[in-house]
């Protein structure tokens, strides 16, 4: 009797654990759009505390200014605590198989054109791009206003545009200017190979040249993005069937099915043999640390912008917004930075030497949203999105947009409306492209196939950068990555590849 | 249901009787409520678990019938073995901890002067009450690379300083230190329980028999707390199985695979890469595999009497 009581309590206490993996859900419900009175719910943008919060004070303004002159519309801002828009849309879709996403949702261009997140959660909103927008007098379109080269971001495959993309941000190397002298290192390098024997320079003078974050996924994906952009300019045309400035899961699936997105490919193969050399001057430890996590953080990864500041390492590769953060922690003029320097063949056989000036970095700055649809949100009805697109256009005013953003990124965003104002923050313009940006070529890291792919080969990297796993181990399970991730994309979106 | 005691008849209160039989419908009535809802929170996501890791499944888009082709996928998958070791580690760990730390403190609380006792009860058992995140928190200070308080201390003493948690070959112990002494834990109420009523008689005649404290700990104590030691190596195992968050917040399983587990997948399959049928499957096998477990101690530590 004793006994079977026991058995009974250990099956108990063992089905925790499978009722731990059927949880999740949001049961929150948006409000009624029903009536006069209409409650717009928008996500903040990430990682910036409630709409009371400083970073958020110009949104605020604006939010409250519309308020007033629309006395039935009110606007709750929810705030945002994700760092990476991988966990943000598994949560969003977790909302919208019940219906209940938020009216207006934090999202970024790569799962929105790629074909990452399921079709039918977020609506076309193109139509409304398509007129003027009504806080601009003599407007020809809304999306007239935005920069040219930004259009091309926010276009999907089938030509609708899902997302609005509100402010660019560029990356670059951020350097010590003390351990720079220390070293004999006259000023920024002019190629990668230049690059490298300034990390060599580093570290013969007793300075760890570089932390390499893995943590998240910012370096490794800026690297992968930078490599294969620059490997492969002159094969992109042989897979980039859509010609978008980025290219999307479609682009990508065919160049692996083509074979030239491959690890048997040596113009691919050699970028992640630069990422080994590279790792040899990399810090220990850097799965502790990502490049884009708040200097605030305190569990792992944390930023690693105190290992600069305190002298620990003499560069880090980091984000235009890193600017600001590093002047406010007492820094200013004690740091330089440059751009990636281009891959040319003093490198690799394969370096093209193009430039890559504008190909990490993008419209990926504060004010990218997204409009929700009705399947995932239920109180999206027509008359809603009406009202809800009204708001983004006040929002997304020219002036508005400048004047929000300059409080919100301390002047390091770059607003995509041309007639937008904007701030000249030190070093930034040297981040910033002048000329046409190559094509992007986004591969596995950047939530193009999908996140179960972004987050294998996030370990497949980590693995590699620590020295767990060789090159051929890394080359071999790479592979196996690309393949089944192109097939596991063509499933859901149903194509078949073999068209290409 | 048996109503004697010590052979004397029961008294049957006519009164009470009738009572309990009119408002019978109504107990069982104000207990539907709990049961719907344990029904409902419990039971009915722990079974749709077991159904759902048969369907693949984003959480948006309509379940797809998949087989069993997501166990196989999971069991074929290139990090299986590394996560089955990882776990090993893990459980194995914890059990030792557990067993050794919490059992030693009892022992040693146990046999001090009252007062003195009473004290040290009270002071190890407090930092139960502390947030778990909290003591996460703590741990990723401490150990944090170079700047960490265990690092610094280390490198006063001209020692290496290690990475801990981005280390591949320290990340998993790193993981294990984190509550460290690991002695304010469930087991050690438990073991201290059982020591405070074990009979004083078996406890003299070992005295009188010259057993010194050694002895008496292995030939006495520990064969007489064999059912607290059951206990408490299936609590340590499922809850090493479970409590994947101190992974999650230091590690997130890394660097690369090196503290990649089960729960820990099957979390972030559902949860962040959107296979819920896949996370589902993980789940299941889990379940399965803890079952096996659990049965397997009870059996090699079941009672054994003459």
């Amino acid at each position: 009797m004793l006994r079977r009581t026991h058995v009974g309590a250990a099956l108990v206490a063992a089905g925790a654990l499978v009722a731990g993996c059927s949880g999740g859900g949001s049961a929150s419900s948006a409000g009624s759009g029903g009536g006069a009175a209409v409650t717009i719910k928008a996500v903040l943008p990430p990682n910036t505390g409630p709409i009371t919060a400083a970073d958020n004070a110009g949104l605020k303004d604006l939010t409250t200014q519309y308020e007033k002159a629309h006395k039935n519309v009110t606007v709750q801002w929810l705030p945002n605590n994700m760092s990476s828009i991988t966990q943000s849309n598994a949560q969003l879709e977790s909302q919208a198989s019940g219906g209940s996403a938020p009216d207006v949702v934090w999202e970024q261009y790569g799962p929105v054109t790629s074909g990452a997140l399921p079709a039918g959660l977020l609506q076309n909103i193109k139509p409304y791009l398509d007129k003027p927008n009504p806080y601009v007098p003599g407007s020809s379109s809304w999306l007239s206003l935005f920069q040219s080269s930004v259009v091309p971001y926010m276009t999907s495959p089938n030509g609708d545009i899902d997302i609005l993309l509100g402010s660019s941000v560029e990356t670059g190397f951020f350097y010590s200017k003390a351990a720079f002298a220390k070293a004999g290192i006259a000023g920024p390098p002019a190629s990668w190979a230049d690059f490298m024997t300034d990390l060599g320079k580093l570290k013969s003078a007793g300075i760890t040249p570089l932390m390499y974050t893995t943590g998240e996924p910012c370096n490794p994906s800026w690297f992968e993005r930078l490599a294969t952009s620059s490997l492969l300019a002159n094969q992109v045309s042989q897979f980039d069937v859509n010609h978008a400035q980025v290219t999307n899961g479609l682009d990508v699936a065919v160049g692996i099915h083509k074979g030239i997105i491959s690890m048997n490919n040596p113009r691919y193969a050699a970028g992640w043999k630069l990422l080994g050399q590279l790792v040899g001057f990399s810090a220990s430890g850097q799965s502790g640390y990502g490049a884009c996590q708040n200097p605030n953080v305190t569990t792992p990864p944390q930023s690693p912008q105190p290992l600069l500041i305190q002298g620990k390492v003499g560069m880090l590769w980091g984000g235009s917004w890193w600017i600001p953060q590093l002047n406010s922690a007492g820094f200013t003029d004690k740091f330089g930075v440059f751009p990636e320097p281009p891959i040319t063949s003093a490198s690799t056989p394969y370096g093209l030497g193009t430039s890559t000036l504008g190909v990490i970095g993008g419209p990926n700055g504060n004010g990218q949203w997204s409009i929700t649809s009705q399947r995932a949100d239920s109180t999206m009805t027509p008359a809603k999105t009406a009202t809800v697109m009204n708001f983004m256009a006040w929002i997304f005013t020219p002036p508005h947009l400048g004047s929000w953003l300059k409080i919100s990124g301390s002047g390091s965003y770059i607003p995509t409306e041309t007639d937008a104002p904007t701030v000249n923050l030190p070093g930034l313009s040297s981040l910033v492209p002048t000329g046409k940006v190559p094509t992007v070529v986004d591969v596995v890291l950047d939530d193009v196939l999908s996140a179960a792919a972004t987050n294998s080969g996030m370990r497949l990297v980590q693995n590699y950068v620590n020295g767990s796993m060789s090159y051929p181990a890394f080359a071999s399970q790479w592979q196996s990555l690309l393949t089944s991730s192109a097939q596991a994309w063509a499933t859901q979106n149903h194509v078949d590849l073999s068209k290409y | 249901m048996d109503v004697t005691f010590m052979g004397a008849e029961p008294r049957v209160d006519s009164h009470l009787s009738w009572w309990r039989y009119r408002y019978r419908p109504i107990l069982g009535v104000l207990l539907l409520p709990s049961l719907l809802l344990i029904g409902v929170f419990s039971y009915y996501p722990a079974v749709r678990s077991l159904i759902g890791g048969f369907y693949q499944w984003n959480g948006f888009s309509a379940p797809a019938y998949a087989g069993i082709s997501q166990f196989r996928q999971y069991i074929q998958a290139p990090t299986f073995g590394t996560e089955a070791r990882n776990l090993g580690i893990l459980v194995g760990g914890s059990i030792a901890i557990s067993l050794v730390a919490q059992f030693t403190a009892a022992e040693i609380v146990i046999h001090m002067p009252r007062r003195a006792a009473t004290v040290a009860k009270y002071v190890l058992v407090l930092p139960i009450v502390l947030p778990p995140l909290v003591l996460i928190e703590v741990w990723a200070y401490l150990l944090q690379p170079g700047s960490g308080l265990v690092d610094r201390i280390l490198g006063a003493v001209s020692l290496p300083q290690p990475t801990w948690f981005s280390d591949p070959h320290l990340a998993l112990v790193g993981i294990l230190l984190v509550g460290f002494p690991w002695i304010s834990n469930l087991g050690f109420l438990i073991f201290l329980g059982g020591l405070q009523n074990l009979p004083k008689e078996i406890k003299d005649a070992s005295r009188i028999d010259g057993a010194g404290p050694v002895k008496r700990v292995f030939a006495i104590d520990i064969p007489l707390l064999i059912p607290q030691f059951r206990i408490v190596v299936i609590l340590s195992g499922i809850f090493a199985v479970q409590n994947f968050i101190p992974i999650l917040l230091l590690t997130n399983g890394g660097p690369g695979t090196a503290t990649l587990v089960p729960g820990l997948d099957m979390y972030q399959s559902a949860f962040a890469n959107d296979q819920y049928g896949y996370g589902m499957a993980i789940g299941t096998l889990l379940f399965v595999a803890m079952l096996i477990f659990t049965l397997a101690v009870m059996r090699v530590l079941r009672p054994r009497t003459n």
